[in-house]
């Protein structure tokens, strides 16, 4: 398989890429197949022109090379121009947790089973569901089942949450005698 | 004059085992055996550096993450791990740096040593000062990080061990190196001299060191010996055998990567609460991670933590 990487921004390593069936995507940040979304040649073209996209013409033998070299330049980019945002979103923690390298999982494993001991079931839930989509983790059984377990146990508890809370009456919290039986 | 540092290595020799064979009297034997055959086998060479991060609070038990580390003088410190692995291979100040000026603000208040000490010998320029270990962390004044390259990645010729940092001050708080001349104005030869060994030889050399714990204890923690806590009030710096090479050292494999769990547990910690304002630094190491993943997936790296 041959993908070309038709053009990347600068500067924040946006790519489009053409597989060899013709089909074009837009590649965007943090380069996994989350990032990829299939678009029509016809609205990217008009992407191109706007957003300032430089062409490139380079071929990669597989999809992870291509995200590779958007990498690249995305370091580049933040490296030349100095990222002082200090805004996380979500999407970043996501790529944080899906990024980790094989020996330091064991750890983040660990953190995400003691929020889930601590009660903190949407942290637990937002970590383990990250760490699922991570490359290294499906190579590790015994981490990757450790993880699908905390996930569905942290399901569980937000659906329990849920349905506690389904038929709350806002106007009741103002009664102090509610309030005692929900302690 | 310029000195060739291996040679010197080379006639401390002599000395040196007979020192050794002395000491070996005041040592119970089985003590000795079980310390020098730990430094057979988890004898390695590192060097510890920044993740970026700075790290702090350990008063209620607990470690904080609290964004990017600064230097004294309030600059963001460079990501040096990005940098090295970027490249591929550790790098010196001399390798690294263009300017006199950016080596002369990396080697801080050490500037003119260092200067000293690396034109006193004929490879001077190409040394890399790295630390032996034994599967510990390196030395967290210097970096939350540690790469560590097993002994077998260096040629016999191409390294020594000097008994202490090459820099040591003769006392705390004072500026006279203990390897220097008066007011620091040239290598003592002499006195470096008795202090070096080759890849060889390294363990005589760390028996020596630390011949009077090795003679008390009965019960000894062999990270105390090989990496020793000052006890200073940071309990950032270490005693610890330093080692000098002036080959590549190479991204490859065999190489690892440590970090301390506690640091990576509390940098979780950090992005998962949701006032921290850490965007551009999380990105950052974001970013460092993949790089990481990509060695591991060459199997040119292996990444641990402790």
């Amino acid at each position: 398989m041959t993908l070309t990487l038709i053009a990347a921004t600068f500067t924040d390593g946006y790519g489009i890429v053409a597989d060899t069936h013709g089909e074009v995507y837009l590649v965007k940040p943090p380069f996994d197949f989350h990032g990829k979304e299939h678009l029509p040649y016809e609205q990217i073209k008009s992407t191109i022109s706007q957003f300032g996209f430089r062409e490139l013409n380079e071929h990669f033998p597989t999809w992870e090379a291509v995200f590779e070299r958007l990498r690249q330049i995305a370091w580049q980019a933040r490296r030349e121009a100095g990222d002082s945002n200090t805004t996380i979103l979500e999407e970043d923690k996501k790529a944080f947790f899906r990024s980790i390298p094989s020996g330091f999982l064991s750890g983040a494993v660990e953190k995400m089973e003691s929020y889930l001991k601590e009660e903190k079931y949407y942290t637990a839930l937002f970590v383990g569901e990250a760490l699922l989509e991570n490359h290294n983790l499906s190579k590790n059984g015994e981490l990757f089942k450790r993880v699908k377990k905390a996930v569905e146990d942290a399901e569980l508890k937000r659906q329990e949450i849920t349905s506690r809370f389904k038929n709350f009456n806002p106007d009741k919290v103002r009664n102090p005698q509610f309030n005692l039986q929900m302690a | 004059m310029m000195y060739d540092i291996y040679s010197l290595a080379l006639e401390n020799l002599p000395k040196l085992q007979i020192s050794y064979e002395e000491c070996r009297y005041c040592i119970d034997d089985v003590c000795l055996q079980n310390f020098e055959n730990h430094l057979r086998e988890k004898g390695e060479v590192t060097v510890a550096t920044f993740s970026g991060f700075a790290f702090q609070n350990r008063a209620d038990g607990e470690l904080y993450c609290s964004g990017r580390e600064g230097d004294k003088e309030g600059r963001q410190r460079e990501l040096i791990l990005s940098s090295i692995l970027q490249k591929g291979a550790y790098l010196n100040a001399y390798e690294r740096f263009d300017s006199e000026e950016e080596r002369g603000a990396h080697f801080s208040k050490f500037k003119g040593e260092r200067a000293t000490f690396d034109t006193t010998f004929t490879e001077g320029q190409k040394f890399k000062y790295l630390n032996f270990n034994n599967g510990q962390l390196g030395i967290p004044a210097f970096g939350d990080f540690t790469l560590a390259f097993p002994l077998s990645h260096f040629e016999e010729n191409n390294l020594v061990f000097v008994k202490y940092n090459s820099l040591i001050r003769k006392e705390k708080g004072q500026t006279q190196c203990f390897y220097f001349t008066e007011n620091n104005e040239a290598v003592s030869v002499e006195i470096l001299v008795q202090d070096l060994s080759t890849l060889e030889h390294f363990i005589p050399l760390i028996v020596l060191k630390r011949k009077e714990d090795l003679a008390n204890g009965t019960d000894i923690d062999y990270n105390l010996l090989v990496l020793k806590p000052f006890g200073d009030a940071s309990n950032k710096h270490r005693d610890y055998v330093e080692v000098i090479t002036w080959q590549e050292v190479k991204i490859q494999t065999g190489v690892r990567l440590r970090a301390e769990k506690e640091r990576f547990q509390a940098l979780i910690d950090a992005i998962m609460t949701p006032t921290v304002a850490l965007g551009a630094e999380i990105r950052n190491i974001t970013e460092l991670q993949t790089l990481i993943s990509s060695y591991e997936t060459n199997n040119q790296l292996t990444t641990e933590l402790v």
